[in-house]
């Protein structure tokens, strides 16, 4: 994962997505690459999009439309994203395939907050998403809105 | 829950005038708009097939018991087809007009009298002519789904947001959720269905998004096709950022944005 | 809240301003106009807002296009954005406008939203548009503004019982190209610019715009006065499409040998209203067009802003959107 974080507007561009899998034999390239691509753009959102809010007073969810609850979209995303597999066969399964569906998600998304983090130069934010105004804070040196682990508001 | 009142009130408008405001089919909150008559029970009595096709709108929930409506429109007795007949014939008159406004008599909000437009109407869709019977507040969506039948459009949102619904109206990619069925009268509507060839065969998107494994699960797919085929019209060789560009309003949750690109890529070039 | 069909409403689909004013007026506070649909549809759909009898635009053509007049050119209301992103004419004399009808929503909210329906756009507070009973839905609580509220989209200025802000992406652009905005209503036609077109909840808490029941807005002048000057536009938003500002900046000056010698500028989703950073306008005339001068313009531009909870962080934001409009104009 390589991005680039614009210190004036707090906003991340991907610039490129690498995902490898430990999945052992890969039966359905094809299959598998929409699995890494799909997951991958997952972790995308997890990371930079997603919020899901609540207002805690009244109960009351900030997010009922994908206008609110960002999904990642075309323009979100690396134009190409590659992957590959390590394609070693899994002892412990009779056809030496492991299950791909759910792992490239977390793995990017932790991949992405790692990223910025670094970017950033620092252990930071410790929460999933950011999203610009916790980046924008952070360089402009202000206090975040929010704490750590502190969920389901902005 | 649903007083017999308000089948009262049906009877009384199909029997005591001629032209009757029309309620939604699917609409059940009645406080909302006290004002306006229902008249759900008479399409139910319809031979007409249009109508009968209308009568066809699955809603998950059905919010009207249609024994209890056919019972008490049975009550109300007779000519129920010969309504039906009726507002056929004035819609006529009135389509021949186009988008005129003739005038503005009867149409008082304190007469309460008739809508503006015209319930049946002739839709152009994929090079047919359909003609449809169709409610003030329905989406083009709603339309092509559960009247005419054309269930390869989805409807994710159904709030102009993820693009499921996108069909070509006069070869422009729209929401399909979001726009008026009444207001595309006239206009040439293309959907999913509309793209295969003359003997069958798949468009070339449809066959690239094959060859390519475009969809995951493939509920926006018809969607992103719809849009893939306006930009390869309007743009037979785009870049991959135009593509991009030209796609992004179209979410897929599934994440296959990679892939979706590829097999236009290669539908661009197989063209 | 009930989120399905929407109610039942007559729907009238008049083929001249003449007809459609006419409606409007007599139906009054019960009309609705509807162009793109984008917006109202959603409010009807999630059985927020209804209205009785609703009057389709569409079929108006003389609301549409892209025409010059002796005096610029102008705009009818219900030409779309991707038209007025697409124009030759705006893009080269106007590029600001264009550029900020590329960046509203997604390619097919362009295609069948318009610039009228793009600035009268009712405002995005989510508590607002929950259904709740807040002051702009006619109640007496704001639930954006207390200590819990999620209010990161929420204003900077202009706070008067309501923090919503604008939500368009074409009203700062045509505030910053002196835009004037054609009001017609039964009486007859005048002319009002964008700066007081917009109005906030201190006016009227229930309105975004001037527009009154039985008005319309049928065309945007932009005068030539700002034709072909430098331009800036930039949004920013969670996402790259389909979403909308936390601040946008647009900006239209003159440079003359590195002196900036006229400038308009106006941000967006801070306040209620675009809002024209005459400030900035002020400390910049007459300076060089330089880093220096940016930076001064970014820390003008953000005096006097009052914070909510969570959204501070427009305050450094707009600062770097105005020190950009100013430095790569």
């Amino acid at each position: 994962m390589a991005l680039e974080v614009d210190l004036e507007t707090g906003k991340v561009e991907i610039l490129d997505y690498v995902g490898v899998a430990d999945c052992g034999t890969v039966f359905h390239p094809q299959g598998l690459t929409q699995q890494m691509k799909g997951g991958g753009v997952w972790g995308i959102g997890f990371a930079l999009f997603e919020r899901q809010i609540y207002d805690p007073q009244n109960g009351l969810p900030g997010n009922t439309g994908f206008e609110q609850c960002k999904s990642a979209t075309y323009l979100d995303v690396p134009s190409i994203m590659c992957w590959d597999a390590v394609a070693i066969a899994d002892p412990q399964n009779p056809v030496g395939a492991r299950a791909m569906g759910e792992p490239p998600m977390g793995a990017s998304a932790s991949a992405i907050l790692c990223a910025i983090s670094d970017a950033l130069g620092g252990h930071l934010f410790n929460r999933t998403p950011v999203v610009p105004d916790m980046i924008i804070n952070y360089v402009a040196g202000r206090e975040q809105s929010s704490r750590p682990l502190q969920i389901h508001t902005a | 829950m649903y007083p017999d009142s308000r089948f009262d009130k049906t009877t009384a408008a199909v029997l005591g005038r001629g032209p009757v405001v029309l309620e939604s089919l699917f609409s059940y909150d009645q406080s909302a708009c006290p004002s306006v008559l229902a008249l759900q029970g008479e399409c139910l009595m319809a031979e007409d097939q249009t109508t009968q096709m209308a009568v066809a709108a699955p809603f998950p929930e059905p919010r009207i018991d249609a024994g209890g409506i056919l019972a008490t429109v049975g009550r109300s007795k007779a000519s129920r087809r010969k309504f039906i007949k009726g507002v056929i014939v004035s819609g006529a008159a009135v389509s021949s007009a186009g988008y005129v406004f003739g005038g503005l008599s009867g149409c008082t909000p304190e007469q309460a009298a008739p809508g503006g437009v015209e319930r049946l109407l002739s839709l152009n869709v994929n090079g047919e002519t359909r003609r449809v019977d169709v409610l003030p507040n329905e989406t083009l969506a709603m339309t092509l789904r559960y009247k005419l039948g054309l269930t390869g459009t989805k409807l994710g949102c159904d709030r102009a947001e993820c693009g499921a619904c996108t069909v070509l109206i006069d070869g422009i990619p729209s929401y399909s959720c979001s726009t008026l069925t009444h207001a595309v009268r006239g206009r040439a509507i293309t959907t999913i269905e509309g793209l295969e060839g003359p003997n069958g065969e798949l468009h070339p998107v449809q066959q690239a998004m094959i060859d390519e494994l475009g969809p995951q699960c493939g509920f926006c797919t018809p969607g992103q096709i719809m849009t893939a085929v306006a930009l390869l019209r309007a743009n037979p060789n785009p870049t991959r950022d135009e593509a991009r560009f030209a796609m992004s309003g179209n979410l897929c949750r599934c994440g296959a944005y990679d892939h979706y690109l590829n097999s236009i890529m290669r539908a661009a070039q197989d063209a | 809240m009930p989120r399905d069909m929407m109610a039942s409403f007559e729907l009238y689909q008049p083929d001249s301003v003449d007809n459609a004013i006419d409606l409007l007026g007599r139906f009054g506070e019960d009309g609705w106009p509807i162009a793109g649909g984008n917006d109202t549809l959603d409010w009807f759909k999630d059985r927020v807002k209804y209205a009785q009898y609703v009057v389709d635009l569409t079929g108006i053509a003389e609301l549409r296009g892209i025409r010059e007049t002796p005096g610029g050119i102008e705009i009818g209301a219900l030409t779309t954005l991707t038209e007025i992103e697409q124009s030759p004419l705006l893009q080269e004399r106007y590029r600001v406008l264009a550029d900020a009808a590329r960046r509203v929503a997604s390619p097919q909210i362009r295609n069948t939203g318009t610039l009228g329906g793009n600035v009268n756009q009712d405002t995005r507070c989510w508590y607002y548009r929950y259904g709740t009973d807040c002051y702009r839905a006619g109640g007496t609580t704001c639930y954006a503004d207390t200590p819990q509220g999620q209010n990161r989209e929420h204003c900077l200025w202009g706070a008067d019982r309501c923090v919503a802000v604008s939500p368009s992406d074409t009203a700062p652009a045509l505030v910053a190209l002196d835009a004037r905005m054609v009001v017609r209503n039964a009486d007859g036609e005048r002319e009002v610019a964008a700066e007081d077109y917009f109005i906030g909840p201190d006016v009227d808490i229930e309105r975004m715009t001037i527009l009154e029941p039985g008005e319309l807005l049928t065309a945007v002048r932009l005068p030539s006065e700002w034709a072909g000057a430098k331009f800036y536009f930039e949004k920013v938003a969670d996402r790259n499409t389909w979403d909308f500002p936390l601040v946008n900046i647009a900006a239209a000056m003159f440079v003359e040998s590195g002196t900036i010698a006229r400038i308009r500028i106006a941000a967006g989703a801070v306040e209620c209203v675009p809002r024209r950073l005459t400030v900035v306008e002020e400390v910049v005339t007459g300076s060089p067009q330089n880093a220096e001068t940016a930076a001064l313009a970014g820390q003008a531009a953000v005096r006097g802003a009052t914070p909510l909870n969570y959204n501070h962080f427009k305050i450094p934001l707009l600062e770097n959107l105005v020190k950009r409009a100013i430095r790569d104009a």
